[in-house]
């Protein structure tokens, strides 16, 4: 049977839930349902519903109650059902969660997640196209927030290593999920008890003449134009953060001190987005006499459209290859 | 009533010393010496009546104006530490659990905002099957909050141990109750969220430990969550450095209903204290109070302000390891 990426995270949870039982899930429709993206299939009957708890809509409650729970020792995963639902659970995470270990003089921590089906799913199955209230891409929200780490998973088999390690954490997790992503396969997962650990990025493809650094949806679309560009004798090195807070900065800044070039692109809205970190970074870090301008691919700066008119906006192959063209030499 | 004639002067003895505290606290904000302050003149009953209606396992998340006497009665604050602790010479009372004092819940600085703590605290200690119950104030203005809704409503429909207690002082900072909201009382929201709900006067401590103790006793017995409104009129202005709207009248007005007279009237017409025996627990509080405000005006201003931890501890605070 084919295995998905919705498949890789519920085994994430289902063996963290085995391992500890201070591991408990909160959110809509997650327990008879298993999660409208399917990934908490079949832990209600596995894990009871003390420990699977559907909640009524109420994001601020379900996650500011999450947080109560964390401070009591428990170990809660929310799942809200789409991240653009978030903004009105956002004031539990970035008032509450994130500063409590701070408040109480490190007495105690909040180890807890929050899982955010985000973006916008061009690649079929359940909310294809879903417009301005179900596509967003928030995680600049979330990285601007000291107190919160944030990752963002682009293969399945990391999505299963760096759910486990954000369980095991004793800090608030904000957890992106790329809703495109659920349905599609998994591959071979690793076997055993698998752990990424936060705050390491992952080189996708070696390379010499350019730098892409790429999240979530956008992974893909660099390591196909890297392919293209291979074909022209241009080498591009793509790197896969994973983790945007705490940011790998010393793999980013390794290889464009090697590359002196570098092109950052994810699926978010450009203004003020984490490509601008990642850019600023580079800018900060990076010294090297044959450094280009820092390029950036996001979403153009508008309410993202439904259906197929969301392509026009978004970051594309194409628009991250001309943005490759335009630094190198 | 369930409180004997010890309590009642134990009750009378907490009212008065968190009085002269509060008003000692009040005073020092007004000078300067302590650098802000949300007076809680007038919230006396309602903290002591609470404090003594809750066991040290019940996990409170107090009110920034009656917490204080709250934490009096509780034990968890002499009144010179009561005093002190505002200018860091005594431990102020900020972590859920701290050795040698009662449980609380969590605060946070946006009214509201912190009562799905409380219900998770709730939800955690029902799942550990402890026997001890939740109690969240929150004010007239944070009973508008979209949180406070929500997790009302959640801990109806999942019968959990809780009281929620409204502190409707009558204003929010500006904002008088009777243009906040069209509904007479918030104790009449309780029928919206499946529990009983109860007003009773603030500035009637037996009432208001009696409401709370039945309430506490409901959600002790698994019988769910009760609303408790207790009504009375702030004194100060909303905090230091914020004029009051109100006219001077509207302000002595709101004196003219005292708890702790009126409780002190109430046990000497009873027969429970003499006048003597009254005046002698006033000297006793009266000693204490002043010989705490000495030692903070003895204190040199750089004692009062120093900040036990370095810069880069405080950065380390950020996360957890």
């Amino acid at each position: 049977m084919k295995t998905t990426f919705a498949d890789a995270l519920n085994r994430a949870l289902r063996e963290e839930m085995e391992r500890d039982e201070s591991v408990l899930l909160i959110g809509l429709d997650i327990a008879r349902q298993g999660g409208i993206f399917g990934v908490t299939r079949g832990l209600l009957d596995r894990f009871g519903e003390e420990r699977v708890i559907d909640t009524p809509i109420s994001e601020a409650g379900f996650t500011g109650a999450a947080v109560g729970m964390a401070m009591e020792g428990m170990r809660p995963v929310v799942e809200i059902q789409f991240a653009d639902f978030v903004t009105v659970g956002f004031d539990q995470i970035t008032t509450v969660a994130s500063k409590m270990h701070y408040l109480t003089g490190g007495t105690v921590s909040v180890p807890m997640v929050v899982r955010l089906p985000y973006g916008v799913n061009m690649r079929g199955g359940y909310m294809t196209g879903g417009g301005p209230h179900h596509s967003q891409s928030p995680e600049a929200w979330f990285c601007h927030c000291a107190g919160l780490k944030v990752v963002m998973p682009s293969t399945a088999s990391d999505a299963l290593g760096l759910m486990k390690s954000a369980i095991r954490d004793n800090n608030p997790v904000v957890f992106f999920e790329q809703k495109g992503f659920y349905d599609e396969s998994s591959g071979e997962l690793p076997g055993g008890d698998h752990l990424v650990p936060l705050g390491r990025a992952a080189i996708r493809r070696e390379g010499t003449d350019v730098t892409i650094v790429a999240t979530g949806v956008t992974v893909d679309m660099a390591l196909a134009v890297a392919e293209r560009l291979a074909g022209d004798g241009i080498s591009a090195e793509v790197i896969d953060p994973r983790t945007l807070v705490p940011l790998d900065t010393k793999t980013i800044l390794d290889s464009v001190g090697k590359t002196g070039r570098a092109v950052v692109t994810q699926e978010a809205s450009q203004t003020g987005g984490f490509c601008a970190e990642v850019a600023a970074v580079i800018a900060g870090g990076a010294f090297s006499d044959r450094m280009a301008p820092v390029q950036r691919v996001g979403a153009l700066n508008m309410p993202i459209p439904a259906g197929e008119a969301a392509r026009g906006i978004l970051p594309s192959e194409e628009r991250i290859e001309e943005a490759v063209r335009r630094v190198l030499p | 009533m369930s409180l004997d004639n010890e309590q009642l002067i134990s009750m009378y003895r907490m009212l008065c010393g968190s009085r002269m505290a509060e008003q000692a606290i009040t005073d020092l904000a007004k000078e300067g010496v302590i650098g802000g302050h949300h007076s809680g003149l007038g919230h006396e009953s309602i903290g002591v009546a609470i404090g003594m209606a809750v066991r040290s396992d019940d996990g409170v998340q107090p009110s920034h104006r009656s917490g204080m006497m709250l934490a009096h009665a509780r034990g968890d604050y002499s009144l010179r530490e009561a005093i002190l602790s505002k200018v860091g010479l005594a431990s102020a009372h900020t972590a859920p659990r701290e050795p040698g004092r009662s449980r609380m819940v969590m605060v946070v600085g946006l009214v509201g905002s912190q009562l799905p703590l409380a219900v998770g605290t709730a939800m955690a200690d029902r799942i550990k099957q402890k026997d001890s119950v939740i109690i969240a104030f929150f004010g007239d203005g944070g009973a508008n909050e979209g949180a406070v809704h929500e997790r009302m409503n959640f801990a109806g429909a999942r019968k959990l141990p809780m009281v929620f207690i409204v502190e409707n002082n009558g204003f929010s900072v500006s904002m008088p109750v009777n243009e906040a909201t069209a509904a007479p009382d918030f104790a009449s929201r309780a029928v919206g969220y499946g529990m009983p709900g109860v007003a009773v006067d603030g500035q009637d401590p037996i009432a208001v430990h009696q409401a709370v103790e039945q309430a506490v006793g409901r959600a002790r017995r698994g019988e769910g969550p009760s609303l408790v409104e207790v009504q009375l009129l702030r004194w100060e202005p909303h905090s230091l450095g914020i004029a009051d709207t109100r006219s001077e009248q509207e302000m002595a007005q709101a004196r003219e209903r005292d708890g702790v007279s009126m409780l002190r009237q109430r046990i000497v017409d009873m027969g429970i204290v003499t006048e003597a025996e009254v005046s002698a627990v006033e000297g006793e509080c009266r000693a204490e109070v002043d010989a705490a405000v000495d030692e903070v005006r003895s204190a040199t201003k750089s004692v009062r302000s120093a900040n036990p931890m370095s810069d880069s501890d405080a950065w380390r605070l950020t996360f957890a390891d």
